[in-house]
């Protein structure tokens, strides 16, 4: 086809590989000139200097409560960290890194290679003192591969105050980093409490910058721009419904006791208070606790990292007399009037004598009557007239062994046994059914959660319903605060029952010699329930569950005081005295002086 | 197979292997294997494609130059709209299991288009000159919108050789590109007035008529003084990377960081380099985009001065052969394609080792076989089986 062309397009062909091979005798030129006759110039630059990128933590949101009181905030620490790959190479660095920090060389040595990258900076030490980053600043021309990292970390201002609700931070688990949440070693995240629960809201976003080391000395890290570097964006704002003012004080009132404190509204379902005594400074943990600490804490009996409110089980005692009156009048077997044998201090059922906890006996009592002074034999004898199974079966009914769903991570659900519990328990015929006259009365293998009889007494409170108890009051949004709609749960009761159990327990504590009358409060209408949980390791769990004001709830107020004794001597008093304080700081009622009240 | 092809495929998968190892170099320790088994994947499917197109008529190609060149358009247009790229850029498809960059397989509609195009004329005049650059201005420009500058350049470039190759008098072929050496020259005055003069003399004793020496003059002597103004325009970071082309030592830090980097990195490997995986500037996130566009510091700085001259050996020898094999074609479609192809390859090798070692500025083109990415491997595989397919014909021409 060209054939005119042809020797033309030859000769062009021939002269774009001559200008081909011109351009690649440039290239080579210039790679001679630079490897070649600068090559010892540019081996010297390339050991002159070196960027690493670097994250720049993002301060964990704050945890304020409900009057705006911090919980938990950020405070600015310094971190000596290190470059592992080149610092693991320099003896006489980690040497003089050693004596200023005052650890083992080793350490140092273990802290770079547990890195997952080997030119990001890793912390070594987290939280040093002002001295100890003076020196190493001072000293920048023996430790060229070290630098000092401003590092927020986790601070409790209020201490052990809020520590079960609030959580502690801790570093990743190898888990939480496979999970693939863009988490890396050395990194904390929400260990437990709303820590926790809101990580993903609490944490932020790191950001990224470039630092520029120097080895051979004459200067410390100097801070490189580049395209993708970007300022770390705190995490968000939490508020919480908590009164912090209230669980001071409530943990004033528990003294050194173990027991536990919760304050819910029955209107929202707002968790006021949640107090659980001992409790523990979650600051210890927030630089990464050390072993000693840590073994200390685990290995105290009186176990400060449990949250009682929702993460112990006890025996409800005598509160769990309003379940058993609630299915007993659910089943017709009793009326608000009904009377059984009248109580002489004890009962015989069978070969054994169940005893009542006044020896004297209460005489002939009514339903109302004999849970306002808390009879055991009438409930005994009500306990008889009812079926095993029903016990189980409405407590799964009206919720009473089942997670709240509270947002609080780690919540156990109670024990309500059935037949088949006892079998496998004590073996098949191998018990009597002297176990339900037990379970009446709320002993036994019976194991319920304070939270979980919180929300039962909050549907009596409220006629049938409780919402689901929460601590989040809401969360700071990309502009507004996000507040989530509270959950209204319903229970399957009849009213008149409702209304019986509400009555008993108003003469709980307004009776003469109501078990409650302790918690009694001048002016105000409070109902109640004593509990008096016995107990195999010394002194019987005093409790106390109430609600306020009796005609129009407003709040649940649940006490429970360890090892101490009665319910109506121990608990009572103490719930009186916060439900007082609850009621004049949050509904703005002004109450007459407790002492002109007696 | 013939012997020229058994050649050819030899040096690109040798040249393909570096490629994998020095892509695994610089990312493992970010990412491990990952890059390199992906490179791998895209050079087999590369490989396969282009045997798949080597069997293909070179008439039927023929035929799909100008449907191939709309689409590539089209797509250069959609990837405007839906398109993704770092820094607010608009550059690739985002697929889920690749990037696909339309501008890469607009390089070879280009190409192809203008063979087509230029095997048809007889003769030049003013019209099919303004065709030519009619075509290679349209994708050039929306890859400009992208933004990518660097593949702009090359994509209006590569109209020049096509024009030499098609027979248009080498002096024609300078007069059209001196406005863009005026353009390129404009920042300094003295190199201006070096081009402007040469210009001048050639003009004055060529004895052209005097209407084209006045246009000639009057476009370039334009150009300058628009030269400003089309400053103004251009995107911080093109500004930057132009001013660190021309003053490189001007800011360590800054712009001119990353070429700095790049020579030092290329400059301390020395005459056998530090050996495989073992540089040091590499590994330590200084040079960004290490496995696309600077991947020949890599090679520069591991293999040292004997590697980087048995790759750029490699490269030349191969696009010699690209050459020759286009010299023993006899239809003008195959000639112009496999001639523009080679041309296209040569500049972009050029500026990319260039850029690495700062005697060209930083653009994001991809040294051909070496760096990673998934469409400029599929592009070259594809513009290679072209090539066989029309080597495979020629006898029946």
């Amino acid at each position: 086809m060209i054939s005119d062309g042809g020797s033309a397009i030859l000769f062009r062909l021939r002269m774009t590989i001559i200008i081909l091979i011109g351009l690649l005798a440039l290239l080579v030129g210039r790679i001679f000139e630079l490897q070649i006759i600068q090559g010892a110039e540019h081996r010297k630059n390339s050991e002159k200097y070196y960027i690493v990128p670097a994250e720049i933590k993002a301060p964990r949101g704050d945890i304020v409560d409900c009057n705006g009181s911090l919980i938990a905030g950020s405070r600015q620490a310094f971190s000596i960290c290190g470059i592992p790959r080149s610092l693991l190479h320099r003896r006489d660095e980690i040497d003089v890194l050693s004596r200023i920090l005052g650890v083992e060389e080793d350490f140092i040595r273990n802290r770079l290679k547990l890195s997952s990258c080997s030119y990001r900076p890793t912390v070594i030490v987290r939280d040093v003192d002002f001295g100890t980053v003076s020196m190493v600043e001072e000293m920048f021309n023996l430790l060229p591969d070290v630098l000092v990292v401003a590092e927020p970390i986790r601070f409790y201002p209020l201490a052990r105050l809020a520590s079960h609700v609030v959580g502690y931070v801790g570093e990743v688990t190898q888990e939480d980093i496979a999970k693939g949440k863009g988490y890396d070693v050395g990194d904390l995240i929400g260990k437990t409490g709303i820590e926790k629960e809101y990580e993903n809201y609490l944490k932020g976003q790191d950001g990224l910058r470039y630092l520029m080391f120097n080895p051979s000395g004459g200067s410390g890290p100097v801070e490189y721009e580049r395209e993708d570097s970007r300022p770390p964006r705190k995490g968000r704002k939490i508020e919480l419904t908590i009164d912090m003012e209230l669980q001071k004080y409530a943990s004033e009132l528990l003294e050194d006791r173990c027991g536990a404190v919760i304050a819910i509204s029955t209107e929202s379902g707002n968790i006021i208070l949640v107090a659980s005594s001992p409790g523990f400074d979650p600051n210890r943990f927030a630089t990464g606790i050390s072993s000693s600490d840590w073994q200390e804490i685990v290995e105290d009996h009186d176990n400060p990292l449990l949250n009682r409110a929702i993460q112990s089980t006890y025996p409800p005692g005598s509160i769990f007399k309003i379940v058993t009156a609630g299915i007993g009048l659910e089943e017709g077997v009793v009326t608000e009037g009904s009377r059984f044998k009248p109580c002489s201090g004890s009962y015989r059922f069978g070969n054994r004598t169940f005893a009542c906890w006044k020896r004297q006996g209460h005489g002939s009592l009514d339903l109302v009557g004999a849970i306002a002074v808390s009879c055991d034999v009438y409930f005994y004898q009500l306990g008889e007239h009812l079926a095993l199974e029903l016990f189980d079966r409405y407590a799964e009914r009206w919720k009473i062994n089942t997670k709240t769903g509270i947002d609080l991570p780690g919540e156990l659900s109670g024990f309500v046994p059935k037949p088949s519990d006892y079998d496998r328990l004590y073996g098949k015929g191998q018990w009597t059914r002297g176990v339900q006259l037990n379970l009446a009365i709320g002993q036994g293998e019976l194991l319920l959660t304070p939270i979980e009889i919180c929300c039962f007494i909050a549907a009596i409170a409220n006629g049938g319903y409780y919402y689901k108890p929460h601590c989040l009051e809401r969360i700071q949004g990309l502009g507004d605060w996000v507040v989530k709609k509270p959950e209204r749960i319903d229970l399957p009761i009849s009213s008149s029952t409702i209304d019986v159990l509400r009555k008993a327990m108003l003469q709980v504590v307004e009776r003469p010699h109501g078990t409650g009358s302790a918690a009694r409060i001048a002016g105000i209408k409070v109902a109640g329930k004593t509990g008096t949980a016995q107990n195999p390791h010394g002194k019987d769990h005093a409790s106390f569950v109430c609600f306020a004001p009796y005609d129009d709830p407003l709040i649940v107020l649940y006490v429970i005081v360890e090892n101490s004794g009665h319910g109506g001597e121990i608990a009572a008093p103490i719930a009186g005295k916060i439900l007082r304080r609850i009621l004049e700081r949050h509904y703005g009622l002004t109450l007459a002086c407790q002492d002109k009240g007696k | 197979m013939r012997k020229t092809e058994q050649t050819i495929l030899i040096i690109m998968i040798i040249l393909c292997g570096l490629g994998v190892l020095s892509i695994y170099s610089s990312t493992r320790d970010s990412a491990g294997y990952g890059y390199a088994i992906r490179q791998v994947i895209w050079i087999a499917l590369g490989f396969a494609l282009m045997l798949l197109v080597r069997k293909i008529h070179i008439r039927t190609l023929m035929a799909f130059a100008l449907p191939f060149y709309g689409i590539t358009v089209v797509l250069l247009g959609l990837v405007l709209v839906v398109g993704t790229g770092p820094f607010a850029t608009k550059r690739w498809f985002d697929l889920g299991f690749m990037r696909f960059q339309p501008s890469e397989v607009a390089k070879i509609g280009l190409v192809m288009m203008l063979a087509r195009y230029l095997s048809d004329i007889r003769g030049f005049s003013l019209g099919t000159i303004l065709k030519v650059f009619a075509m290679a201005l349209i994708p050039a420009v929306l890859v400009l919108f992208e933004p990518d500058l660097g593949t702009a350049v090359v994509l209006g470039i590569i109209a020049f050789p096509m024009l030499f190759a098609a027979g248009l008098d080498w002096i024609h072929v300078i007069f059209l590109a001196s406005p863009f050496i005026a353009l390129a020259c404009s920042s300094r005055l003295a190199a201006w007035i070096v081009f402007a003069g040469l210009l001048v003399i050639l003009l004055i004793f060529g004895r052209f008529r005097v209407w084209l020496v006045s246009l000639v003059l009057a476009i370039n002597v334009g150009v300058y003084a628009i030269a400003p103004f089309a400053w103004e325009n251009l995107a911080q970071y093109q500004r930057d990377r132009l001013i660190a082309f021309v003053r490189p030592d001007k800011d360590v830090l800054g712009a001119g960081f990353q070429t700095t980097q790049s020579m030092i990195a290329i400059g301390s490997g020395g005459i056998a380099g530090k050996g495989l995986f073992k540089g040091t500037q590499k590994a330590l996130g200084l040079i960004p985009e290490q496995h696309t566009d600077f991947i020949f510091s890599v090679i520069g700085e591991e293999m040292g001065f004997v590697g980087s001259l048995g790759v750029i050996l490699l490269l030349g020898f191969l696009l010699t052969k690209f050459l020759r094999l286009a010299s023993e074609l006899r239809d003008k479609f195959s000639i112009f394609f496999c001639f523009g192809f080679t041309t296209l390859l040569i500049v972009q090798m050029f500026i990319n080792i260039g850029m690495t070692l700062r005697i060209m500025p930083v653009t994001g083109l991809p040294l051909p076989l070496l760096s990673y990415g998934g469409s400029h491997m599929l592009m070259l595989w594809l513009a290679c089986g072209i090539i066989f397919a029309a080597y495979r014909t020629r006898l029946e021409y």
